[in-house]
Formats: structure tokens, sequence, C-alpha cells
């Protein structure tokens, strides 16, 4: 029971860690888009939002322009998926559960949201770079925090599950922004840059730049720690020692990691390019699975969020 | 994209330091403190402000330094207004950022520590122990006794009619027979000193008493600080009320549990206390729990874990009970456990401090304490009340209104700040919105003279200076014994000649000290020398380049 | 008791709960069952719920029989059902104390000269009720029930579990429950102890054996004169075999038949149904 975390504290502990990493990955989504509208002469970035939006699986109404969906990306606080959105609500739940994190890692996400505003200030004169700048070294720093000081007990098990699922989901996205049949190398290179991979992967491919070699690294490299790969690795290590006390007991959870994990593994590199739509998708909806079934396994469900009173008691 | 919770939302509650009455500008005391140097000259001069002569913790009839403040006083004189003002800076820059604050005015304030504590000699504080602990005895045979068979009633002590009139008797509670007997786990008595230097309980506080987070930050923080004072001293130490608290609390399960399951109910991080909640939990290791965390089924009570629901055996609820279970109480609250007060009739869970104990420390109630120690123990009281009013008898009432300006007026239902009326700092208007309220329901309402409260030497704008302080000593109860922790909160009024020790309105508080007669806190070995004795050096990488090896590399093309 | 000089009554009571949409997490408390007292020996009685639930029993404050249970699954429909059989007799005649015994014994009664919710009398109430006193409280106690009985028309619809003897008054219309809380109001503010009951009701005085017809939840009051006079103010008579008592507190909310809390968002109605019926 002592290694136990409450229900809900796990809950939020899991979307900190969900909520932290999509705002950095939204950060490097935004950042290979701009560029990328740059590099192909897509002046008014219409075709680039386009793609941005929908993406990021947002509505589009056909007529925001690059810059108005950057800046809905970057500030809007409705919404989940923008920066703002995911820092305020990983704020929202760190606070909640103040109690059982370092109080550094508290005041270091609660230092990045309020910092935020003033942050995209800059951003009119200057463009998104600093801003996106800022909001990545943050992060790192928020992670570094969990990785250095928390213990490894099922606080940074859960927060680090959420990592890793949304890191997944995230390359998956970064993925789907790029056409791999047209892309210049220059679009390659930002994409590695944007994921951190850069040098790994010149180091691995001796300098050749290719995209079926990306896309490999990208979704498979076992050692670089944003591939697809590695972060389902991760995560399912983490299930597996939160599972700990209960040998035999099947895990839905796991055991899609597992399959999606074993799905890319298993496939030849020739086919990963082949359909490579239809299976980042299906990589985005397992992650979806998986997230639903640590919930009900793990979170409380159906908390009453009011009650209602039956009978003629007064 | 997926979503998850958005953070809590939680009922606000108030749990601020009692509120004191202020005085009216008059005569003061004057005097030289004799023998402490600088520090203190004037200091008996500096109490304007303050009607009546009111007794000084540290200096004595004639000027000179009561004992036990002796060492603290040169030690203070030593170090000069300089240090002891930079001092006082570290203090609230170590709360800060510790956290410990209070919301002020949407603002986070360190809630401010003085420099000077106060002190209690053994002999001071055996008598206070004792009468608190006495008052808890009573109070906890009253609460058996009002919820079962109402003896005290029978038996023409006290009115049927102030019991079941008071907002705090809880008819759910009839029938609630803890395992182990008790009711009252935590306590916080109110004790002041009057004129005459003698100790009198203010009030009781035995439904959630807060404060506690304060005397044992409060005593870090000094130690830290001002290490210099604790010098020689034996002073008995607070650390181990977590540990008390845990212990009495385990007592408190249902029989027949062996390794039983506690947890903390806080409404949440909204709620002011929640910092002394989330500290108690964690220097007792056992869960921070909110009422959505627990469900009850029948009438056993879960805890919702990710390793499933685990059995709660004692429950320490910061939360009011009328929050507590909304299908006995308010049917909106979301921070409570509907089923709870079942689960605890069935004998399968145990609320601490129990359902219902708002009648004991209703202030109509109060004025029968005394005679209460002396129905059910057989005792006389070793701590006297304040002289309190009730207002339903007519004479008394219009005789209390009359005199409105020179009272202190409180509802008998409050606490903290909430219900307090200080006759000679209210607006005619607010003393004319009391007449009212108090002619529509005189029961909610009890009057008292306006005691002067000792006072202690502060340091406020570089001077010691003469302020008023009161005492909440906190006890638990474990079933066979009533221990009283060494000290307890003082609080203090920052205003001069105030009477306010409420934190958002001024106040502050001390470390309170019991010198003697007890296990001491290890004495702080004098100023260090050399920190450690050298250890093996630390592993180095690869060295750096020698200035050569630098120069030569500048100079390759 | 012998039966010779009482009934035997076999009573049904069945409340239902239908839902628009699952309710989840419910916690309910009944008060259904009546208790072997003076003038009513329980039989048999039985709670049945449905979904099926395990039920906690206790005795409340006020002495009346509580039924604790919950539900976690979600549900659509809940019906609960209290049988109950009981031997009933007529009350002893009324103690006839002096005023001065009333004010004594009011010292251990503070409960029953307090109001809750729905009993606080306006000034016209307390008027009315002062000109009904007389020199002995039991002819008080009597007068007032007249009068309480003789200010309502019978009329369901017009009030609901919330309204007070006051607003009752000046509608000039109730149901047993408003006649109650009228006639406590006036009760109270002489000084007689007073309470609430609530209860069974064999609407038919020359009931037929055997023959079940439907009955009521009723509501009626007792009054301290010298010992607990039972007083039937919606209709006019003395509290005897026809009535079996539940339990009692200040007013209605003291005493509520059925009291419960649900999570989810759905609405609810609600359908009660007292089924009675002389077996002896």
């Amino acid at each position: 029971m002592t290694q136990a975390l409450l229900s809900r504290v796990a809950e939020s502990i899991f979307w900190v860690g969900r909520y932290v990493e999509r705002a950095e990955g939204t950060a490097r989504i935004l950042d290979v888009s701009v560029f990328q509208a740059l590099e192909q002469s897509d002046t008014e970035g219409g075709h680039a939002a386009r793609r941005l939006l929908a993406v990021m699986g947002l509505p589009d109404d056909g007529h925001e322009t690059l810059w108005q969906a950057t800046e809905r990306l970057a500030t809007d606080p409705k919404s989940r998926s923008s920066i703002a959105g995911a820092l305020a609500a990983a704020r929202e739940n760190t606070r909640g559960v103040r109690h059982v994190v370092p109080v550094e890692f508290w005041e270091h996400i609660n230092a990045t949201w309020s910092a935020l505003p003033l942050q995209w200030e800059a951003t009119r004169r200057a463009g998104p770079a600093p801003f996106l700048s800022f909001v990545k070294s943050q992060v790192a720093g928020i992670t570094g925090l969990a990785d250095t000081m928390m213990s490894r007990d099922q606080t940074w098990l859960f927060f680090t599950l959420g990592r890793c699922l949304e890191t997944t989901d995230v390359v998956a996205r970064q993925l789907a922004t790029v056409e791999f049949d047209e892309v210049f190398d220059s679009g390659l290179v930002m994409l590695l840059r944007s994921c951190g991979g850069y040098e790994p992967y010149l180091r691995l491919s001796q300098g050749v730049v290719e995209p079926g070699r990306v896309l490999d690294f990208l979704l498979r490299d076992r050692l670089f720690p944003r591939s697809a790969y590695a972060s389902l690795t991760l995560a399912e290590e983490c299930l597996d020692k939160i599972n700990s006390g209960r040998h035999g007991t099947w895990e839905d959870a796991r055991g899609l990691v597992g399959l999606a994990r074993a799905e890319l593994e298993y496939s030849s590199p020739a086919s990963l390019a082949r359909g490579l739509g239809t299976r980042l998708e299906r990589l985005q909806s397992s992650i979806s699975s998986v997230c639903d079934a640590v919930t009900r396994r793990y979170f409380a469900q159906d908390l009453p969020t009011q009650w209602r009173r039956g009978g003629g008691g007064a | 994209m997926a979503n998850g919770p958005d953070g809590a939302a939680g009922l606000p509650f108030h749990a601020s330091p009692t509120v004191r009455a202020r005085e009216t500008p008059a005569k003061h005391k004057a005097g030289r403190v004799k023998g402490v140097g600088d520090l203190f000259d004037g200091y008996g001069e500096t109490a304007r402000g303050l009607t009546k002569v009111a007794f000084d913790e540290m200096v004595g009839l004639g000027g000179s330094t009561r004992s036990p403040y002796a060492g603290v006083a040169s030690s203070l004189s030593l170090m000069g207004p300089e240090d002891v003002s930079a001092r006082a800076t570290r203090l609230a820059r170590a709360f800060m950022d510790q956290g410990v604050t209070f919301d002020l005015d949407g603002e986070e304030r360190p809630f401010p520590l003085d420099v000077v504590p106060r002190i209690f000699t053994a002999d001071e504080w055996d008598l206070v122990s004792t009468g608190v602990a006495q008052r808890v005895r009573a109070l906890e045979a009253f609460l058996a006794d009002v919820y079962g068979g109402a003896r005290i009633v029978s038996d023409g002590l006290i009115p049927h009619e102030v019991v079941t009139s008071s907002p705090g008797f809880v008819r759910a509670a009839f029938g609630l027979t803890p395992p182990n007997g008790v009711r009252i786990h935590v306590a916080g008595i109110d004790v002041i000193r009057d004129e005459d230097g003698e100790f009198r309980v203010l009030e009781d506080n035995v439904r959630s008493p807060s404060g506690v987070s304060y005397v044992l930050a409060n005593r870090a923080a000094m130690a830290r600080v001002l290490p210099e004072l604790f010098w020689g001293q034996p002073i008995q130490m607070v650390t181990d009320y977590p540990a008390h608290l845990v212990h009495a609390l385990r007592r408190a399960a249902p029989t027949g549990v062996q390794d039983p399951t506690v947890v903390v109910l806080t409404p949440g991080v909204h709620n002011s206390a929640f910092y002394e909640h989330a500290l108690l939990a964690r220097l007792m290791g056992v869960h921070l729990v909110e009422g959505r965390d627990l469900v009850c089924h029948g009438t056993e009570v879960f805890l919702r874990t990710t390793e499933g629901e685990v059995p709660v055996h004692v429950i320490y609820r910061r939360i009011d009970d009328d929050y507590l279970d909304p299908l006995q109480f308010r049917p909106e609250s979301l921070v409570g456990c509907p089923g709870v007060v079942n689960a605890a009739r069935a004998g399968r869970v145990t609320i601490t401090n129990g359902v219902g104990n708002g009648v004991a420390d209703d202030k109509l109630v109060y004025a029968y304490v005394p005679a209460m120690i002396k129905y059910y123990l057989g005792e006389d009281p070793i701590l006297r009340n304040v002289e309190t009013m009730h207002l339903q008898d007519d004479s008394v009432r219009s005789d209390a209104l009359r005199r409105r300006d020179e009272l202190v007026f409180k509802r008998v239902d409050g606490s903290g700040g909430k219900g307090l009326v200080i006759g000679s700092a209210a607006s005619g208007a607010e003393l004319d919105q009391l007449a009212r309220e108090v002619e529509h329901d005189p029961r909610q309402w009890i009057a008292q003279r306006t005691v002067a409260l000792s006072t202690s030497p502060t340091w406020v704008d570089n001077t010691m200076v003469r302020r008023h302080v009161d005492l909440r000593p906190f006890a638990v109860n474990d079933g066979e014994n009533v221990w009283v922790l060494p000290g307890g909160l003082t609080r203090v009024a920052l205003d001069e000649g105030g009477l306010v020790v409420n934190s958002s309105q001024g106040g502050g508080s001390k470390d309170t000290w019991v010198v003697g007669g007890g296990p001491a806190a290890p004495v702080l070995p004098p100023r260090q020398q050399a920190l450690l004795s050298a250890g093996p050096p630390m592993d180095a990488g690869p060295g750096e380049d020698s200035e050569n090896r630098n120069q030569q590399q500048q100079q390759q093309q | 008791m012998t039966r010779a000089d009482g009934w035997r009554l076999h009573v049904t009571h069945e409340t239902r709960f239908d839902y628009n949409a699952p309710a989840r997490a419910s916690y309910n408390e009944l008060r259904l069952t009546p208790r072997t007292e003076r003038r009513q020996t329980a039989l048999e009685t039985k709670v049945v719920t449905m979904p099926q639930a395990p039920q906690y029993n206790y005795v409340d404050y006020w002495g009346t029989q509580v039924v604790a249970f919950n539900i976690d699954r979600g549900h659509e429909k809940l019906t609960i059902t209290g049988t109950s059989l009981i031997d009933t007799q007529r009350a002893e005649p009324p103690e006839d104390a002096s005023w001065r015994e009333v004010a004594d014994a009011s010292l251990t009664m503070a409960d029953h000269l307090s109001h809750k919710l729905y009993t606080a009398p306006s000034p016209e109430l307390t008027d009315l009720a002062a000109s009904l006193r007389s020199s002995r409280p039991l002819e008080t106690a009597q007068q007032i029930m007249e009068r309480a009985h003789h200010s309502l028309n019978y009329v369901r619809g017009v009030t609901s579990v919330h309204t007070s003897a006051d607003e009752a008054f000046v509608d000039g219309a109730g149901v047993c429950q408003d006649f109650a809380h009228l006639a406590l109001a006036m009760t109270k503010s002489v000084g007689l102890p007073s309470r609430y009951v609530s209860g069974y009701f064999h609407p038919e005085s020359d009931a037929v054996i055997g023959e079940e017809i439907v009955g009521e939840s009723h509501a009626w009051v007792e009054v301290w004169t010298g010992s607990w006079w039972a007083y039937d103010p919606t209709n006019h008579c003395a509290v005897g075999e026809r009535h079996v008592a539940i339990g009692r507190g200040r007013d209605y909310s003291d005493v509520p038949p059925v009291k419960g809390i649900y999570a989810g968002n759905a609405e609810h109605t609600m359908q009660v149904g007292v089924h009675i019926r002389r077996t002896h």
C-alpha cells in the first residue's frame, strides 16, 4: 500500500507529463512549420497553415494564415493543444499535487507559465523563434528536475509514462508535417534539428541525409530517446514497474504499447515509407487507447461532479 | 487531442488565529528595565495606548527582568540593533522561501515571526499544561454525555436549551461512539494572561484547531537564524508533535485493526490552511486526501489508489461537520464523502476530531466549563474563565448593549476572526448593526469584558516595544493521556496598543519556549570553528591545459 | 395488550425513482420502519430495494429506525419497498397536568419547544395561539387542534414538502404535514412541548378485514400535557388503532421517509404508493 499513489495524484502527475511534453512538441512543430513555409516560397503560408492545423487535429476554417495559426497554437489559453494552454494545464495539475513533487519542480513550472505572456510580446518584433526557444529550454529544465530530484517511485513513473506517450504522439505528428516524397534536404535537417536528433542522426548515417533513413531513425532508432520506438520502450518499462505488485494479471495498456512497438520493430525499412500516413494515424490512435487503458486501470473513474438530492428529505 | 482533469476547486475555509479586543488609549506603565543594556532602554515607556496596566512577560514590577528572559535579553543586547534587524529580515525571508505564508489581499506574505521568543518556566508551564489537559478531559466527558444520556442536563447544571440550540450540536452524532472514547484528538485551548498575571482560558477550540505548523516552522527558523539565543537553555522540543499525533490517531482506530490506515482529509489546495494539512500528513507519513479520493461502500471507507481501493480506518479531517457528509449534512458538499458518518456509526472508521464537537467549543457553553470540571472530574478548575455575559436575559442584554462600545461581542459559533466585534474599535454604524443582530437572536452572541492581554518585548521598527500576546497550546489526546505540546503558538499584535493578533489584521507570532522540566532539545554547540576536518579530495577530470600549451594553441594558425 | 381491542395492520410502502440517465453512487436513508412502542407492536418489518444493496440499521437521535444503503453501479430505476405487520391499540387517555408541571418538564425538552424549518410562527399565529390559551394545558392543546383543523382545507398539490406552517395558514390549504406543522407552530408558541410524528394511517374507521386499500403516509402531532398526548389534526381525531407511528422530530425534515443523494446529471421522478390492509 505504501508504494501506491492516490489515483487522483497519479492521474494529475501523468497529465503533467503529457502536457509538458506537448508544450515542447508544439514548439518544435511550429519551428518546422514556419521554416517549411519559407522554404517552399509559400509566401502567405496558406498551404503550411492548412497542414499545421490538420496535423494538430484542430478545426480549420480555411482562412487562417500561418501567422494566425502559429499565434493560436502558441497562445490560445482555451486550447489544450496550444503551448499556453498545455502549460496552464500542467501548472494547474501540478498545483493540486504540490505536496508530492519537489518544490523546485513546482516552482519551475509555475515560473514558466507566468513568464509566457511577456515572452510572447517579443515575438511581435523578432518573430516566434525566441519564444519557442524559451519554451523548449524551460521544459528541459522541468524534465531535468524531475529526473534528478524525483525518487523512482510511482510519482516519477506516471510522470515519465505521460511524457513517453506524448512524445510518441508528437513524433507521429511531426512526421506528418513533412511530405517525404517532396521534401528537400534542408527540410529533413530542420525536422531532425527540431527533434534534437540532427547530430545523432548524422553520426549514424555518416552524413547522408536521405528521407528513408530519417524516417527509420525517428521511428525506430533504439538509442535516440525521442524515437517512437525508444519512447514506447520506456513507456513499457514504466508500466512494468507500476504493475510490479501484480504478477500474472493482464494489463491492457502494456499489451497495446508492446504491440505498437513490435509493429515498428518488425517492419522492414522499405515498408515504413509505404502508407506512412495510415501508419502514423494508427500509431496516434494506439497512444489514445493506451491512455484510456491506463485511465481505466489506475485512475478513478466517473467521480461525482455534483450531488443531486433524491427523495423528499430536507 | 485527449485532455486530462483540470485543477481542483474546493470550498474555501478560514482558519486564521483568533482576534482579540482593541483597547482605547490611556495610561501606560513606565519604568526602566534594569540590567539588559541599550536594546531594552525605555522598553517600559513604550507602552503608549494601553488602558490598564498590562502584565509584562519580561519585566516585573519594579522594572527587573524575569529570570527566564535574562539569557535571551542579554544575547540580544550583545548583538545590537543592527544585527537584530538583520536577523529579523532573515526570518521573514526564510518563511517566504519555504512558503510559510498566508494570503493578504491576494498577496503572499510571510507570517511575521518576532525575534524575541516568549518564554515559560517549567513551573508556569506546568500550571498551563495541567489546566489545559484538565479542560480537555472535562470537555471529553461533556461530549460523551451530551451525545448520550445528557446527565448534565437532567442534573440541572446546564439548560437543555443551551445544548439543543447550539449550532455545533449535531444530532447525527448521537450514537457515534469512538472506539477508544476520544472525541477531541487535537485541542487548541486559547490561554491569556490577565492584568494580574493570572493565566485564564479565553476560548476552547475542539473542532479543527490550526496553527501547529507555525509552531514547528517558528522553532526551526529561530534555531537557524538566532542560534545564540538557544545556547545554554534547556528548551523542551516541539518536533515530536507529529509523532504524538499519529500515535493518538492510530490508537483511535476501530478495534481489531492491526495496522490502521490513517489519512489527513483536506478540503484542497485552495484552503488557507492547506500548508498545515500537507505538512502534518508528510511528517506523519500518511496520505493527504481530498473527499473525492475516498469512497464508501456500505459502511466501509476506501481510498482510491493506483493499486485499487484500500480500506481507511482513521480520518483526521480538517473539514467542518457541515461539509463532511452530503448524505447527512449539506448535500451540495463536494469536499466530503457520502456515507462516512454511518461508517463511523458502524464502527468501521473513526472520524477525528469527532462529529459534533462544536457544541463543546460553543461560546455559550464556555461559561459552563468550570462547572463541568467539578461535575465530571470532581476537581477544581486549574485555569479560570474570562468573565462572560449571556445575552438571552433581557436585563443583562440591555446592559451589555448600552455599554457596547466597551465590551467585546463574539458569535457563539465563531472561530478565527469571524463573528467578532470589538466595541472600542467599531464604528457607530457597526455597533448599531451589532445591536440589531444581538436583539434578533441573542442566543448567538456572548459579551466579555475587555481583558488587557499580557505584553511581551517585540522588535518593531528597530526598537524593542511592548506588544500584547496570547497563546494557543495544542493538546493531543490518545485515550490514556492528554499530552500538551510544550509551548504552542504565541500570537502577537504588532500594532501599538493593539490587541488584534489575527495574521490578516497585523498580527504575528513568537517562538514559544518552555525552559527546563522535560525532554530538552540538544543544546547547540558554540560558534563553530573549522567545519569539518578535511576528507579526501574530490575526483577531478582531465587536467586543465598548462599555460604553455594554451599559448601554443593560440599561436597556431 | 390483547388483540381484542386493537387492530393488526399490514402496510406496504413503495417508493420508486425513475432516472432519465443512469444515476450512480446513490446514498440513501429510509425512515419507514415502525418500532414497538407504547401503543404498537411491530411484528415483522422488512425493507427491500431494487437494485439490491446491503442495509445498515440504526436508531437515530429521535428514536426513529433508520435503514441506510448505497448503490454503486449505474441504475435507471430504484424501488424501495417497506413492508410491516403491526399490532396497534387505542391510546391511553391524556394526562391533564398543570402549566407549572409542564414548565418543569420542559426543562429537559428543549428540542420540543424549538423550531427547525417549518414551524416558526408568524406574529398572527403567535397571537392566535395565545388567544386559545386556557388555564389547563390539555384544554389549550385541544383548542389548538380544533383551530388547526378548521384553518386548512385538505387539498393536495397546493403545498410542497417545503411549505412552512405560516405559508399553509395563509393559503388556507394543505395536506397532513401542513396540518401538523400548523398545530405545532401554535402549541410550541404557548409553551407546550410538542412533536411531529410521521407514520401510516388506515383511512377507514370501519375497515373491512382482509381488504387492501390505498393508504397513505401520514403525519400527526404529540403534545406533552403530563404525558405525550397524540392527536391527528388533519382528521380531527385521537390517534388510535388506525395510526402506525414511524418516528418523531421537530418537523417533517427530521423524519423524511426517503432521503438520499446520487451522482450524475440525471433528473428523477418519484412515485410513492402506500397500501394498507387490516388483517385482524
